[in-house]
């Protein structure tokens, strides 16, 4: 233990007689400095700790990166945010705007908009989609879990799995090759074209068009979220079931359903989530115009274009070289924002409290 | 009594039947579901199949695309896969060590604190955003100048300079003498394969124009007879630069195509001082006459006007308009491989955080109790432990990475931009050009189907199948794999 000290002396000496070259004092310093207990224990403490203040740096990215996604969306943003207030949210007529905003000069850019037609669109399509796709979604869900054997519903959960992973692009192509065109011969007609032509020009590309497509699309994750609920089911509850002699689809209804409420519910959530943020495959068949549904219309408003929020971001992003449009294109990708972290934090206390929910029933 | 039980008996029958026909219902529900699902996931294949066959062939899989309308001259997909590959490679190089650190931070740093929910919840936040948010986020945070290491330079000065002067000398036969493009570059239009002649009207007709036909573009410009030199700023000339640069850069053209029409410099000469141009013509010389200026912004940063004439031996001075112009900016690109892959890195954490969470929570406590036991510290248990007993859900887990960035879109589109080649230095593929290829914007599968696609420009829906094709088989192996890799541990494990 006292070589170092005993060696620092020596050195001493050494340097005092005569000048000795440059890397040798380097040297001499690192052997001085690893021979001391004291420094290696320090060393070996820095080290131990190393990987932990590696991985809470790490874990820190996410952080900032979240930060990071509001701070800039929110300063592209508010320009028009900042102009256009409350009518942001509450007037329509984007598709006028947006080309005005183009033309408009650099100096004086135009900067009022209102959204009200694309949030309108967002919401009917996903509603409606979420609607299609938790019924199909169940009632895969119970086939999976209920009605097959062990083999045949791995099958099944694979090619549900398949279908989650084929890309959003692939939908939207066989939708615009398939779908527009079942859509176009089913029901669009000259009369109703000519009957609605002052509002909107009726096509295959169309709100129906656009739930169908996202109707499959969100599908999987129901039905995946769906399966693992059931299967948590407890098989007591079940047995208890068909102990009092109810039939098989009765015991479904009445104590599997009712018991994986909280993973449907999950599923469900999820699913909107994709569906609010779904952009290519929606924008290849919506249509491409963000109009309000009117109660008039009826049926109707299902053969009539739309435009969700993040379509309308794809739509128009080859004319985001304007300062205008870069702006009201943030704006939308906002909402879009607030919108998914409400959701996603919303599918979380909803979990939070089913399952605290579960708890107290058991 | 009797009548009593028959109504009992008939009660009963009722409820059974009611029984049976929910019971049947329910299941036909639940079958035509399950037959939806099951068709529709058939039908995809069967589309893509049916449209994508005829045009897979190795020579599809191995050459370039081509922009051509001409089905036998647009290329196969090399670049678009190379592209999805590229971004694939980058996007997990750089999610893995994040999403790994930050799953073990959540599973075996259990201490509670700010810092522990602020992670928990940026996770969960980020699963929900959606991908087209990310993406326009990325776009604004690698824009900035600082980020230009990640993509190219881009300078708004020069590049927005887009637009052509075009110079004519009048004559017994107009000429086009010079013209200037967006590069500044200025070049004669003998270059070009077409003679001038006096037939206007086959504009109007297309459909009867043939090569080798002439024709007229410039005989509204003849209706004035009034000099000898016209000069027209045309298109888009973006006054996004600077005045000083904008007055060299206009004098350098217009000397330039004087140049070109052997005009000598001792006539007509334009000189830029301090962000004014100054245009003299000698005593000798014709008096020169601005023709109709097709673009207001020049017009009004020159002060111009139409059919302004400059006389023998006088000069003019142009100041630039200063407060028209926007001071030009320096910016990166924000289009690239890099950008890309790394916006597709973010987008994918969330949902491998989650899969590597699951995949070290299902690790038996015994193992970690054990090398606990044992004087392992707490690192050395999870490096030597956990990440080995892991394994499996792991690379499941970046699987499932690589499948959501080979399928995504909307990201790539912002992100990497439209262009079906790959844009850096050529040829792509050779070792020095590498990273400029990365800095550069190209395409993936995934960008090309949906720009081949009527939805987008190129209209060619068979060629946009063959490439879902390869897509849908690519993203197929991926999931046998990750299965495969399942079952292995199942096995393994017990």
């Amino acid at each position: 233990v006292t070589f170092g000290k005993d060696y620092t002396k020596h050195r001493n000496n050494i340097i005092s007689e005569e000048a000795i070259p440059p890397s040798y004092e380097i040297s001499g310093f690192l052997r001085e400095f690893f021979m001391n207990t004291h420094n290696i224990k320090n060393i070996k403490k820095i080290t131990a700790s190393l990987p932990k203040i590696i991985i809470y740096f790490l874990s820190a990215i996410s952080i900032a990166v979240i930060a990071f996604i509001f701070i800039f969306i929110f300063y592209k943003a508010f320009p028009v945010i900042k102009e256009s207030g409350i009518s942001l949210l509450t007037k329509s007529g984007f598709d006028e705007q947006i080309q005005e905003a183009f033309y408009s000069s650099e100096s004086d850019p135009m900067l009022m908009f209102g959204l009200l037609g694309l949030i309108t669109g967002t919401l009917v399509t996903t509603l409606s989609a979420l609607i299609f796709a938790s019924l199909i979604g169940i009632g895969s869900a119970i086939i999976i879990c209920e009605y097959t054997s062990r083999r045949i519903s791995s099958v099944l959960i694979a090619v549900v799995r398949l279908l989650a992973s084929v890309p959003s692009v692939v939908f939207g192509l066989i939708g615009i090759i398939t779908v527009v065109p079942f859509i176009e011969n089913l029901f669009v007609t000259t009369d109703g074209q000519i009957e609605y032509l002052e509002y909107f020009q009726m096509s295959g590309r169309n709100l129906l068009a656009a739930t169908v497509v996202l109707t499959f699309m969100i599908v999987p994750m129901v039905v995946s979220l769906t399966v693992d609920a059931i299967r948590a089911v407890s098989h007591t509850h079940k047995e208890t079931g068909y102990a009092f002699g109810m039939s098989k689809f009765r015991v479904i209804y009445k104590i599997i359903l009712p018991g994986s409420r909280s993973g449907i519910i999950a599923g469900v959530i999820l699913g909107a989530g994709r569906g609010i943020g779904e952009a290519i495959a929606v924008s290849m068949v919506c249509g491409g115009i963000g109009l309000i549904p009117r109660a008039s219309f009826g049926f109707v408003n299902f053969l009539a274009p739309t435009l969700p929020l993040a379509s309308a971001i794809v739509n128009k992003s080859e004319a985001m070289g304007a300062f205008a449009v870069e702006s009201a294109l943030f704006a939308c990708g906002a909402i879009l924002l607030v919108i998914g972290a409400m959701l996603s934090i919303g599918a979380k206390i909803i979990e939070k409290r089913l399952r605290k929910q579960a708890g107290y029933d058991e | 009594m009797t009548n009593n039980k028959h109504n009992d008996n008939k009660d009963n029958q009722n409820k059974q039947k009611k029984h049976v026909i929910f019971d049947i219902t329910g299941k036909a529900y639940s079958y035509i579901s399950m037959a939806m699902i099951i068709c529709v996931f058939a039908f995809i294949l069967i589309v893509t199949f049916r449209y994508g066959l005829g045009v897979l062939s190795p020579r599809f899989l191995i050459t370039e695309p081509n922009p051509s309308a001409l089905d036998a001259e647009s290329g196969g997909i090399l670049t678009p896969i190379i592209g999805t590959f590229i971004l694939t490679i980058i996007g997990i190089i750089i999610a893995f060590p994040l999403a790994l650190a930050t799953a073990i931070y959540l599973c075996f740093y259990t201490k509670k604190g700010i810092f522990k929910t602020l992670v928990k919840s940026a996770v969960d936040i980020l699963a929900g955003i959606p991908t087209i948010v990310i993406a326009l986020a990325a776009l604004v945070i690698f824009t900035l100048p600082q980020m230009g290491i990640l993509s190219v330079l881009v300078d708004t000065r020069v590049n927005s300079l887009s637009g052509t002067m075009l110079i004519y000398k009048y004559g017994e036969e107009s000429e086009v003498l010079g013209n200037f493009d967006d590069s500044g570059a200025v070049y004669n239009f003998d270059d070009f394969d077409f003679d001038i002649s006096d037939d206007w009207d086959v504009w109007d007709d297309w459909d009867n124009w043939d090569e080798g036909d002439e024709f007229d573009m410039f005989e509204n410009l003849r209706e004035t007879e009034l000099s000898e030199i016209y000069i027209v700023f045309d298109d888009d000339l973006n006054v996004n630069i600077t005045a000083k640069q904008y007055a060299e850069t206009v004098c350098d053209a217009f000397n330039q195509a004087l140049m070109n029409s052997g005009i000598s410099s001792e006539k007509i000469t334009a000189e830029a001082e301090d962000g004014k141009v100054i245009i003299k013509v000698s005593k000798t010389a014709k008096p020169l006459i601005f023709y109709a200026s097709t673009n207001e912004a020049v017009e009004e940063a020159l002060g111009i006007i139409p059919g302004e004439t400059i006389n023998p031996g006088n000069q003019r001075e142009y100041i630039i308009n200063a407060s028209e112009m926007v001071a030009g900016t320096v910016r990166s690109y924000g289009r690239s491989f890099l950008v890309c892959g790394i916006t597709m890195a973010v987008m994918i954490l969330p949902f491998v955080i989650k899969s590597m969470e699951e995949a070290l929570k299902s690790v038996p406590a015994l193992y970690i109790d054990g090398a606990l036991a044992l004087g392992a510290t707490k690192w050395r248990t999870i490096y030597k432990i956990v990440l080995r007993a892991a394994r499996d859900g792991l690379i499941t887990g970046v699987i499932l990475g690589m499948g959501r960035i080979i399928g995504d879109t909307a990201i790539v589109w912002l992100t990497l931009g439209g262009s079906i080649r790959m844009t850096g230095n050529q040829p792509w593929y050779s070792v020095p050009n590498w990273l400029s290829t990365l800095r550069n914007s190209g395409s993936t599968l995934t960008t090309y189907i949906y720009y081949t696609s009527p939805a987008g420009e190129g209209n060619q829906f068979d060629v946009a199948f063959g490439a879902s094709l390869v897509l849908i088989i690519i993203i197929i192996l991926l999931n046998i794999t990750a299965a495969a890799i399942g079952k292995a541990g199942i096995k393994q494990h017990g």
